[in-house]
Parts: structure tokens; sequence; C-alpha cells
């Protein structure tokens, strides 16, 4: 999605969350520090942002404690509270983008794409603004996390795009995480069904029941076709059926992503996705 | 050595990997073939997505642990001599319980009706974790089960998870709640005034950020938890025995792609660089060339001359391309994989399966093939 925003002309920056990863690799570059655009060889920079820098960059450049600062940032008892204080993370992850990327004065960046991890964890680092606005009834943490939640939930800034595979308990999974986002009035994008087998055509079943003579294929080999070629039938049948389900249930229509004929991945092959990401976004 | 001989041999399995390469059916699978041989087992998700129900065939989980009733094991073709349960963390409940097992009653009613606590136990991130290395102590003290299976959330949190216990105790610092609580109490207050001009600076900055209230509501609960830190340090260094024991095993689940096998080389270095004992890694979904013969051109040719449908002959050949392709490259990174493995680290191949798996039968043949 990165990729082909920056083709037609977008300022687009990637992020991945919490540490490099597969963003990292697939845009061929893992940036030397979290919180900076780094450029990689796709053109598209990408920024890794991770919770406890994020707080560090808060506590200097919002708290205002100037030259304290790094004194409070390298003491043990700030480290422990850090590492153990629960949602601080995820918080502080959200607010970097928000504060520093989103809502800056003159924004660098026409789109910012965030790669958020599995589904339980992406509901996380949803639900943490809202959470801590409640549970810090004042001060700049609850009208940091307040405002942060207000972005989340603003229709003209934000998407939740929900990405699932065609088997039925992630696409089951799909839809309880477009409730849950909606549960909090946050805006669902598209949703993506990506590794999609291509839709059986009609004909598929009556050309498997053919039995021709193959004299230059052996019996066990034709055997051995045929049942692959009824798996994937299956397969694709069950495919067909789990997104119907979904885009019933849902109210969305699922857009499709093919899948690739191989375990290699990298920029070459995320783009061989451009068309259907093409339309996706159109 | 195989998967199932590891698990043989441990009284806890931890089930670590990335996301969505179906390490809550091999938890399961890992469950089943367990109860299969005799042991009393649970399987316990802390992965919030709460797939494990699923798996398993059943419609929902209790959050302290349901059995997988007799009848359907039975149903399935399945006659374990052991036990299978399976529980998914709540993390209300298990804060609750928690507290309920060590705070006396007066500190209890306290902390329950803290709103620092009640926000704490409902919507934090992170705090799960927490408590599934409570929740993990508890069942392995019960003695009622002879096996656990811990399914994690993916790759980051898992870690979070590992390292929990850590977390914990530094938190409990003394040095640290005294920090965190002393400003609200009144002898406390007085003693800030005496403190140096810096103290006093970080101190109203703080307010500022945090908002007094919070403040104090944070200060009230570490003043409650204060008074059973000791048994919570205990706790945590009980949790830290069990996970890095000998009587734990980490089974590392991965998927054939590049791109997760990278990941997953990475979560390997850091379940060693804390000490994690890494015992087998599970490929989840794999494509094998197997039986398949080197072409599919005659039979696609035939069929096409016998004047089956052009459309469905196409869609044929795209699908053998992509299967053939798929495999040979898995194959590539499968042997990378396989020439860096570590001594003494079992290895398992699951193939990909004609269905979705989500029945007991599936999870057995699975099971099947990590004991074979």
């Amino acid at each position: 999605m990165a990729l082909v925003l920056a083709d037609r002309g977008a300022r687009v920056l990637a992020v991945e969350l919490g540490r490099p990863g597969g963003l990292s690799r697939i845009l061929g570059a893992v940036p030397d520090a979290p919180g900076v655009a780094t450029p990689t060889p796709t053109g598209v920079p990408l920024m890794v942002v991770d919770g406890p820098a994020a707080l560090a960059e808060f506590l200097t450049g919002f708290v205002h404690l100037h030259g304290l600062a790094a004194l409070v940032i390298d003491h043990p008892l700030y480290r422990a509270f850090v590492g153990a204080a629960p949602g601080v993370r995820e918080l502080m992850t959200m607010g970097k983008l928000v504060r520093d990327e989103l809502r800056h004065r003159k924004p660098p960046w026409d789109d910012i794409v965030v790669d958020a991890g599995s589904s339980g964890h992406s509901l996380q680092h949803l639900r943490m603004p809202a959470a801590t606005a409640r549970a810090f009834r004042s001060g700049l943490v609850h009208r940091e996390a307040a405002h942060i939640d207000e972005v989340l939930r603003d229709r003209a800034t934000t998407a939740v795009h929900v990405v699932a595979t065609p088997e039925e308990m992630p696409l089951r999974e799909a839809a309880s995480v477009i409730t849950a986002v909606r549960a909090m009035s946050m805006p669902v994008g598209s949703l993506i069904v990506n590794r999609c087998r291509p839709v059986p055509p009609p004909g598929l079943p009556a050309a498997l029941a053919v039995e021709p003579e193959i004299p230059a294929q052996a019996p066990v080999e034709v055997e051995a076709l045929r049942a692959l070629f009824r798996r994937e039938l299956a397969w694709a049948e069950r495919q067909e059926t789990g997104i119907a389900g979904l885009e019933r249930e849902t109210s969305l229509s699922a857009r499709r992503l093919p899948r690739l004929a191989t375990a290699a991945i990298g920029p070459e092959h995320a783009r061989t996705l451009a068309p259907a990401i093409e339309e996706l976004l159109s | 050595m195989t998967v199932g001989d590891v698990v043989a041999r441990h009284r806890v399995v931890v089930c670590v990997g990335t996301g969505g390469v179906g390490k809550t059916t091999l938890a399961a699978a890992i469950g089943l073939g367990a109860a299969m041989r005799g042991r009393r087992v649970m399987v316990l998700t802390i992965d919030p997505a709460r797939q494990l129900a699923r798996s398993l065939g059943l419609d929902s989980l209790k959050p302290g642990g349901e059995t997988v009733p007799a009848d359907a094991l039975a149903a399935a073709g399945l006659a374990p001599s052991g036990t299978l349960e399976a529980g998914m963390l709540d993390q209300k409940r298990a804060w609750d319980a928690f507290i309920t097992r060590h705070a006396s009653p007066d500190l209890l009613e306290r902390i329950l009706a803290n709103p620092f606590y009640q926000q704490l136990s409902t919507s934090f991130s992170g705090s799960t974790e927490y408590m599934a290395i409570e929740e993990l102590c508890h069942l392995a003290e019960s003695g009622h089960r002879d096996l656990l299976v811990l399914d994690t959330p993916p790759a980051t949190h898992a870690l979070d998870f590992l390292t929990a216990p850590e977390r914990i105790d530094r938190l409990l610092d003394r040095d640290l709640s005294r920090w965190l609580t002393r400003p609200y109490q009144r002898a406390g207050r007085s003693a800030w005034r005496g403190a140096g001009a810096t103290a006093r600076f970080l101190l109203r900055r703080l307010e500022r950020t945090a908002g007094r209230g919070t403040l104090r509501d944070i200060s009230a609960f570490f003043i409650a938890v204060d008074a059973f830190a000791a048994d919570l340090t205990r706790r945590t260094a009980q949790a830290r025995a069990l996970l890095y024991g000998p009587d734990a095993g980490f089974v590392l689940v991965a998927g054939p792609e590049q791109l997760v096998l990278a990941e997953t080389d990475a979560l390997a270095a850091r379940l060693r660089s804390h000490r994690a004992r890494l015992q087998a890694i599970v490929l989840n979904r794999v494509h094998r060339r197997g039986a398949l013969p080197a072409t599919a051109t005659p039979f696609l040719t035939a069929l096409a001359d016998a004047g089956a449908d052009a459309e469905a002959v196409a869609w044929l050949r795209e699908v053998w391309t992509h299967v053939r392709d798929r495999a040979d490259s898995e194959a590539v990174e499968r042997d990378r994989l396989d020439a860096a493995l570590p001594g003494g680290v079992a290895r398992a191949d699951i193939p990909e399966s004609d269905h979705d798996t989500h029945s007991l039968a599936d999870l057995a043949a699975i099971a099947a093939d990590l004991w074979r």
C-alpha cells in the first residue's frame, strides 16, 4: 500500500511498531534508531516507532523537563517504570504518530501507512488512548490521550484496514475485529482478504469430471493431479463461502489480493500486488 | 527426537511464534496429543485473539478453563487415557482473583474500589502478561494437571510474557514504589517539602503531567499492594524458576515463508538471550511436491482436447503453477532453516491441510505428525 501510494506521487511514511520486522525486510532497510524516518531503496521512508523512545521524546518535548530530561530518562527508577507500567508503550507509540507525524504544523507526509501487527494487539494499541484518558482524569497525559483517541476516531484522518487470509478462523477473527473497531467508533477502511485463490469458474467441476485418455502421463500421476485439483477446488469454494459470509456479517465488500507463488518476499514481490492495491485504493 | 518426546519430558510447554502461523492450533494439538498419552493437560491461551475454543471445536471457553467433553472426543473417534482442559486468560477475572488471593480483607476492598486498579485490570495492555504469570504458577501449584501448554501472543508480545516476572519485580521495587507513593502520604508530603529543588521541580512536573487525582489513586494502589509485595516477589521467583527451569520447554511455531523464518530466527535468538530452553521448531502449513508429478502439461492438454471448459483448464493451469513454484520455493527456505538448526532441537513439518483445522479429529491428525 505504501509503495503504491508513493508511486502515485504522495509523500508516504511506512511505520512498523515495536522493533524492525517484516516491513523493514520488505522495504530493504533497518532504521538505526527508533522514531527516525529512514530512507529505503524503494523510495518509501520507514520509521520504527518504539514506546520507550517515544516516551523519552514526550518527556523532553512536552513535559518540559529541559536539562533534567536526560537525568530522568537515565535513572533506574524511570527505566523500571517504563518497562513495567502497563500500556505506556502502546500509548506513547500512538502519541508519537499522532503528535509528531500527523498533526505537525507542517505535516511532512500525505499518508502514513502503519503495519499494526496481529489483531489482538492492534486492538490494544487502538484502545489504550481512551483507556488512559479514563484512568488519568486530568493533566497533560489526559489531554494527550484524549487527543490521540479523537484523531483515531476522526474519519477524515484515520482508516483501520482489516486484513485476513481466506480461511475460516482468520475470517471470523476479522469479523470480530471489525465489530471491536466499530464499537470504539473508529473508522473501518477496507476489508482486505490476502492470499486468495482465483475464483473457480462455474465449469470447473464438469472439467474435472472429464476422463480423457492420457497416454503421455502415468495413471498414478494423473490421479495425484486430480486429487490436488479437487483439493484446490474445495479450498476455493470454502474461500468463496467464507468471504461471502464475512461480507454479509460486516456489510463490507471484501477486496481480494492474490496469493504469491513464492516463499521469498521483497519489494519486487510486494509490487506484484500493486494492481490489486490500486483497485483497492481507487 | 520428536516434538512428542519434547512434550513428554516437560511439565510446561510454551508455544511461541510470529503472528498468523497457527500457534493456537499447534498448542491445542500438543495438548490433545499429550492427553491421548495419559497426561492431565491444561491448554491456556493468553493470546487476546482467543482462537483456542474454535481450535478445540468448542463454542467458547470459560475463563477458569473447560474440560473438552468425553462425548466430543468420542465423536471424533478419540479415547484419551488422560484429560484435556482449555482455558483463556480473562484479564479482569485474573486480576481480581490475584488480589483476592494475596490481599487481606480490608485491603481487598480498597484495591478493588481504586479507580487506577479498575483501569489497570480491565483496559491496560501489558497487564495481561502479568496475570498470565500468576495463573501459570497457580495452575502449576494446584497439582490437578501434569502438563500446561501455553499459547502466547505473537512474537514481541510473547517476550513481554517471558520478561513479565522481572518487570513485576522492578515495579515492586521498594525504591520505585516509595517514589510513587511518598508524595501522597501525609508524612511523605512534608518530607518532599524538605527535599531539594530538583525533586520538587520533578514532582510539580509529574503532577502537571499525570494529574493530581490520578497520582493519588496510583499512590493508594501502591500503598495497598506494598503490604503483600513480599508475597508477590516470591511469586515471580517461582514463575522464573518454572519458565526457565528444566520443567519448561519452548516450541517455536513458524511458517515456511522467508519473511516468517527471518522473524523466527530473530525470535529464537531473543529466546536464547533470555535463557529460555528452545526445544523444538514446528513449521506449519508446509507445501511439499511429495507425490506430485514433474509436469501437469499432458493432463491439462488432454482435458482441453477432450473439450473441457477453457476457463476451467486455465484455472487448473494457474493453480498447478502456483503449487509447484510455491513448494519449490518453500523447500529452499526449509533447507536453509535445517542447515542452521542447533543440535538437540526437534523439528516437525505439518503439511497444509485439505481443509480448515477446527475439529478434534484435525487436531489429532496434527498431533500424530508431532509424535511421528
